[in-house]
Formats: C-alpha cells, structure tokens, sequence
C-alpha cells in the first residue's frame, strides 16, 4: 500500500483551509493550502505519490480550492442570479426564465461525500459493542449524483400555481375577478354569505413632497350576499395584502340593499352616468344571463342579479366608475308599487309566452286610482318613456354583412336554396326509415347506402336462411 | 269507440249550447293554468308593463274571459267518418297507360280542404274520387297544415302510444293529435279514447283540468255511462257543483232524443228526461245560501248513485264522509263565531 506525503509550497498571504471530500487518495485527513486571491489562479497543489518506501513517483497536478470554497452560498448565488437595481427598475429578474437559487444542502448528510466513508464521530458511532470503530472507506454510491440532481430538480421550476376555472379570475392568476372571502368579522357582524370579489389591483405612485416618488398598491372590490345587500370599497397600502384589507373592510361597512325584480332581475330598462361613464341597462327574462362587462357581471353576481344586458358607453376601462354609475342606477330604480303609486294607476304585466295575459303586479296603495278623465291629455301613459322621463335609448339597427346587398347574394341564395330543408328531411328520413334514404330505394335496393337499418335487415336475412336450412 | 255505443251519433249531442255550457262548466278554469307560458322553442322576452285605469282592467278582463273561451273551446266529438270513395268512369282502354295511381286535386284556396275535389286515377284505367287516406295525403302535400305530417308519426301507433300513455304524458298526445287527424278520422277516435281510458284508469284527471280536453274527457265519460270515477274525485274534492253537472251531462247524453238548441231547459223538461223529482238546472242555479243548494246538490247525488251507478258503495262512502267533513266545518264555525262574539 502506498503512503501519500503532501508537499504545498507556502505562498505570501496564503491561509490554510479544510475541505473534505478531494479526489486525491489520502490515507489520513491533511490540511492543504489554498488561496483567497480573487481573480488570481489557484495554486495548484502538487501530490506527490511516494511508494511505501519513500520514493517519489511522480507530481499529480489538482485544484482543490478556489472561489467555489471562499465564498457562502449566499454570496455564490447573489453573484448567479443578482440583478441590478436599474435592471430591477427595467423588470429584469422577474418572470419565467428567472434563475432561482436552490439550496444544495438538500439531501446531503454531513459526513457522506463523493467519497462514502465511514468517519467514527461523525456518521458512524465511536464505540461499537465496546469497540473502537476504524475510519473505513465504504463502496461507492453510484446513485448519489443522480439523486442529488433529481432533488434539486425538484425545486427549480415554476413557483406559480395552477386556478380552477371557478377560482379563475379575469386573466391568468391575477386578482381582479377573482374572489377574495367575506369582509372580517366586527363585533356581532359576521357577514355570514358574503363574498367579495376583487374588480381592480394596480400599483399607483403619487409625488410627496419629502421623499419623491411613492409607491402604493391600490385594491377596488364589491362585496355582497347574493340576495340584494351590496357594497364596494378602495383600500390602499404599501403591501398588496394592507390594500385588500381595507377595501375589504369598506366595502363590508357601506353596503346598500337593492331591491330585485322576482329576485332574478332588475324592475325596468335605464340609464345612468358617472363622470364620464354612461351605461344602459335593460331587463332581461329568467335563464338569459348576465350580458354586460366584467365588472358589471361580477356587482350582479354580488348583488344577486342573474338576468341582465347591459352597455357600457365611455371608458370602460375605468372600473371605479362603471361602478359607481350602476351602483347610482339599481339605487334609483323605481319597484312596481313605487311605479303604481307615483302614477296612481294600475301597472299590468303582459307575457307574450303566456298568451298576453293580463296579470295585476301593482296597484296604489294610498289614494285610489284615477280615471280616465283625471289623467291629463299631455301626460305620458307608454311605461317606457315613462321610465326613461320622456327620452329613448338610441337603438341602431343590427349591421347586416356587406355583401348582403350585392345581387350576387340573391344567385348564392337561388343556389343553395334546394339544400335549406336538407337537414330536416334527413332526420325525419332516419325517424322514418333508420337511415336516409330515397323513395327509389325500394325499386333499387342496390342503390341504399350502408347504414345500421340495412345491416340489420342483412343480418336478419342470414339469419332466416340458416333456420330455412336447419330446418 | 263511439261507432258501437247503439250506434249513436255523438255529434248531434255534442253541438247544442246546453251541451257545450255544461263541458265548460266542468272545467276549473284556472287562469293561471289556460294561460301559463308555453315553451315552444321561442325566444323569451322581458315582460311588457302597461298603466291601466280600473276601466281599462275590466275591459281587459272582459277581453280575457272571451280568450278564455277560445282557449278552452273543446275539439268536436264526431262519429268515425263514411266512405266516401265513388267510381267517376271506367275506361278499360287507358290499362297500361301509366304503371302508378294519377291524382288530381283542386288547389283553389278559397276551397274548403274537405270539400275539394281530389280524384285519382288508376293504372286499370278506373276513375274514382280519392278515399278519405288518400284525401289526407294529398291535402297535406299541396296545402300543408302547419305540425301535420304527411304520413301518421310513429307515436300514434303501438306500442308507443301506450309508452306515451305510460309516462302520462296526455296533453301532448291529445294535442298532436287535433293537429294531426281530422276528428272524424278513426285513428283521432282511437288515439283520443285509449288516452280518455288511460286517464280514467289512472285517475289523473286533475292532469287535463284547465285544458281544453277536460270537456272532451267528460263527454266521453258521460257517453259511455263511465261517470263514476269522475264523480268520485269530484265527491273526494268536495266540488259538489260539478259532480252535479257531471250528472245533467250523463242524463242529457242518455236521453233517446238528441238535445236541440231550440227548445230552452224547462224545469219540468229536465226533471222528465232525468227522471228526478228534485230538479236541478246547470247553469242557472241560484245559490240562496250554501247549505240549502248543498242539500239539493246532495240528493241528486244520492238519487244517481242509487239508481244509476255501477260503484254504488264506493260513491256511497264518499259521500258520506264529505257530509260528515261539512257537518264537522259548520260546528267549528259556529262555535268560533260564538267565540268571537264573546270577545
């Protein structure tokens, strides 16, 4: 067996360092030399190999120390993924081709190396059945380097997380759209049923005088119940979490009631504005659904309105505003009874589903009704205009495709005129005959097509002709 | 089947007004049932509202109370149809002319569809007019009845009219059928009486209530001397009214002449072709005060059960229970009226 001597050449500011684990054959730990010198090469380390009796072999050059060894892992990892900080300002170092840093240490145990020994002290006991346990080099573990990696591999990737599409908000991850619980409890206000839904989550800045340029996060959401209690708030904050709490808690403290229409819908068509926001709203029948912007449709779900068209005209981008015109319009909807009492006249409902039937939803309350020679020639009676005080929402007629003024629309008309009912006669062809086929079929079986109804009949007569010949 | 019962016309009770006034009367006739909206693949729209003084209430109304008898108007009972198939000309020299049936039909709009002529002519050389299939047919093509189809749909036949039957779904099969079939058309007597027998065996008349059926249920019924499930879920509905009229129907409809608008109910006419003592009109009975019309309700009741009814002790029995209920009623009335008044 050969007995290694190491001989490290002292160089000027040179400081002795342990590291374990190099690949050289050492038949007891030595403590080698390296260098701090940063940019400098690293000393080599000669080995001299000597044979046992003390002849030198041969100088194995090896590195064994160097910026990997004198700098933390930290330092090391500041060094790989770091971003300046105008490049911080440029969005640098954010997204998915960011390099991440990933702890090393995972999955290694101090004393296991490259090198499997077993130091006595360390991960072996000292005293084994009364003992003294030898250092003792054990095989290698062929698997330790893929393990390492597989471990590692593990926690490099994306740290964003997958939505369900219920959970999903308006646009990929983000806030806005997505629900964000009730408001806290205060004192005996539980806000039991409440759900509030976030609308807006933007950074805004704003000049102070002492330190310039400040950063806040500012959050816009809608809270509400889902049977007519509803209220929005903006909260701002240093931190995305401080905004959303006080907006959450705002609009827990300014809720309205709205009433509903037979709890599905709102009493009459409107309009109403806000800065520079107009929208107009009109009732829509149960089962039509919420047709309006996003953040209309999520103030419905709120509010517990499930059967609306609504336009928005203006900046519909301006989430805050939208909010507050709609808010100002199902305020100032009149119910049926309010209707009935301010015209002190009957207000019938009339279905054309249901043959036009006249159906009583509202008569005044307070004084009678009045007649015909007490309502005045000049007052408006039509429950539109009446609604709209006088005025009507301008209604363009639906765009038709260009080309459906051209005469070449009439010859594609004339063309595939003859196809028009194809689909009807097929499927009343196959609930006649089971498959389609032509009156002529009868005279020329040859010329049906292969179809279940044909098979079956082939089928039926094999059939029939093995009994003919059992028989 | 009408065609058997001795051989009667139903349609010459079915058209006098004393008839037709007692199928209404049968009938709930409950608004919100005649005019509940109708899913026919339309596109909904929001409601329209209108302002209205109490003038323009009644004149709704009014109007309302007409529709509803449009809407409740019942399809008409008629006998299954003769046939009508008869030999123009026969010429022996156009055989071989054509290998398939040649028909003509007079497509002038003006035309009644059951008055036009529509012939054919056969490969044999025989000219005849249509039959009544054929007639079907051929009005169909050239002049189509909107939800008619050219041949009869497969629903009509067994077993999936008995399918049909099973899953209760009467009024849909009842409807496609006035539709589809003329109601002197055999298939339309077929279809209308297995669903009648299906729903009297069923006891599911409650499912053809406020439709226009129920009139038609109720004839038939009353034609075949089947009234007394019928009267039992009156009885069982304590809806005396129209277990009596139920009553008048049979009676009218057994008479051996059939009932003619002209001559107007008489009290003595009524009481002799019912053979009742007690006299009993459908629509002009005044109800002074409930008790005294409930009596009289009551023995025409029990004078029918005794005499006329094949489930005697079943309608017995509910009759007697229904008495007792509103013996019971008038004592907790009275004794909460005298209570009040203490108070």
């Amino acid at each position: 067996m050969l007995s290694l001597k190491l001989w490290v050449p002292k160089l000027a500011g040179a400081s002795t360092c342990f590291r374990p684990g190099s690949s050289c054959l050492l038949s007891s730990l030595k403590v080698q030399q390296c260098h701090h010198a940063a940019g400098r090469l690293t000393p080599v380390l000669s080995v001299l190999v000597q044979k046992q009796d003390k002849a030198v072999l041969g100088i194995q050059p090896s590195r064994n120390a160097g910026f990997f060894t004198n700098m933390s892992a930290n330092e090391l990892w500041k060094g790989v993924t770091g971003v300046s900080n105008a490049g911080r300002k440029r969005g640098r170092g954010r997204g998915a081709g960011v390099k991440r840093r990933r702890d090393l240490n995972r999955g290694q145990v101090i004393g296991v190396g490259k090198v499997n020994m077993m130091w006595p002290g360390l991960n072996a006991p000292v005293l084994r059945n009364g003992e003294l346990v030898r250092q003792q080099s054990q095989p290698r573990d062929e698997q330790r380097e893929s393990r390492l990696q597989a471990i590692r591999d593990q926690f490099t990737d994306q740290r964003s997380f997958k939505l369900t599409p219920l959970e999903r908000g308006w646009s990929g991850n983000r806030l806005p759209g997505r629900s964000i619980g009730p408001p806290d409890a205060v004192d005996f206000e539980t806000f039991e049923g409440f759900d509030t839904t976030v609308l807006e989550l933007k950074t805004v800045f704003s000049m102070t005088a002492t330190a310039g340029r400040t950063r806040h996060i500012s959050c816009f959401a809608v809270t509400g119940n889902g049977a007519g209690l509803v209220g929005y708030g903006l909260g701002k904050g240093n931190t995305g979490m401080a905004a959303i709490k006080q907006c959450k808690r705002r609009a827990g403290q300014r809720l309205i009631y709205v009433e509903r229409c037979d709890g599905h819908t709102v009493f009459h068509d409107f309009f109403t504005r806000f800065a520079a926001v107009r929208i107009f709203v009109e009732r829509r029948p149960r089962g039509h659904g919420l047709q309006c912007h996003r953040a209309i449709r999520e103030i419905c779900h709120r509010v517990g309105i499930s059967d609306l068209y609504a336009k928005v005209e203006g900046p519909t981008d301006n989430v805050q505003s939208i909010t507050k015109a709609f808010f100002l319009g199902l305020l100032r909807q009149r119910t049926h009874q309010q209707l009935a009492d301010e015209k002190r006249l009957h207000l019938v409902e009339l279905r054309p589903e249901a043959d036009n039937y006249p159906r009583l939803v509202a008569s005044p309350g307070g004084a009678p009704v009045r007649s015909k020679e007490q309502i005045p020639a000049d007052e408006e009676l039509d429950f539109q205009l009446h609604i709209f005080e006088g005025k009507v929402p301008l209604k363009m007629p639906p765009k038709q495709p260009f080309y459906m003024k051209l005469p070449c629309y009439q010859t594609h008309l004339n063309k595939v005129k003859h196809l028009k009912n194809q689909e009807q006669v097929r499927v009343s062809l196959l609930a006649e005959h089971g498959e389609v086929r032509s009156f002529l079929a009868d005279q020329y079986p040859e010329c049906r097509a292969a179809s279940a109804a044909l098979w079956a009949e082939k089928r039926q007569a094999a059939e029939d002709d093995q009994e003919q010949d059992e028989m | 089947m009408f065609a058997g019962v001795a051989s009667r016309d139903p349609s010459l009770y079915f058209f006098s007004s004393r008839v037709q006034e007692l199928l209404f009367q049968l009938n709930d006739r409950q608004h919100d049932l005649v005019f509940k909206p109708r899913k026919l693949g339309q596109k909904l729209e929001a409601p329209q509202y209108v302002f209205m003084t109490d003038e323009d209430l009644d004149k709704e109304r009014r109007r309302i109370e007409q529709r509803l008898r449009e809407k409740l108007q019942v399809p008409p009972v008629l006998g299954p149809r003769k046939p009508i198939e008869r030999v123009l000309a026969k010429d022996p020299r156009l055989e071989g002319l054509h290998d398939s049936k040649l028909v003509c039909i007079d497509i002038s709009p003006d035309l009644s569809d059951r008055k036009r002529m529509i012939t054919v002519r056969e490969p044999d050389g025989t000219l005849r007019t249509a039959n009544w299939n054929e007639r079907g047919r051929i009005n169909q093509i050239f002049l189509p009845v909107d939800g008619r189809t050219v041949t009869m749909p497969k629903m009509f036949e067994e077993p999936h009219l008995t399918e049909c039957l099973d899953r209760e779904e009467y009024v849909s099969v009842l409807d496609r059928a006035c539709v589809q079939f003329e109601p002197d058309d055999p298939d339309y007597i077929r279809v209308t009486s297995a669903t009648y027998d299906h729903v009297d065996a069923a006891r599911l008349y409650e499912r053809l209530q406020s439709t226009r059926h129920f009139g038609a249920l109720a004839f038939y019924l009353a034609w075949h001397r089947r009234i007394d499930n019928l009267l039992l879920y009156f009885i069982q509905l304590e809806k005396l009214n129209q277990a009596v009229k139920l009553i008048h129907l049979y009676r009218l409809l057994r008479s051996a002449e059939p009932v003619s608008d002209q001559t107007p109910p008489t009290r003595q006419e009524s009481s002799q072709s019912d053979g009742y003592s007690s006299s009993s009109d459908s629509g002009s009975e005044s109800e002074s005060s409930d008790s005294d019309s409930e009596g009289v309700q009551l023995d025409i009741i029990r004078d029918y059960i005794e005499n006329a009814s094949v489930k005697r002790p079943v309608l017995e029995l509910a009759l007697q229970n229904f008495q007792h209920l509103s013996a019971e009623r008038r004592r907790v009335e009275r004794e909460q009226r005298r209570a009040d008044g203490r108070q």
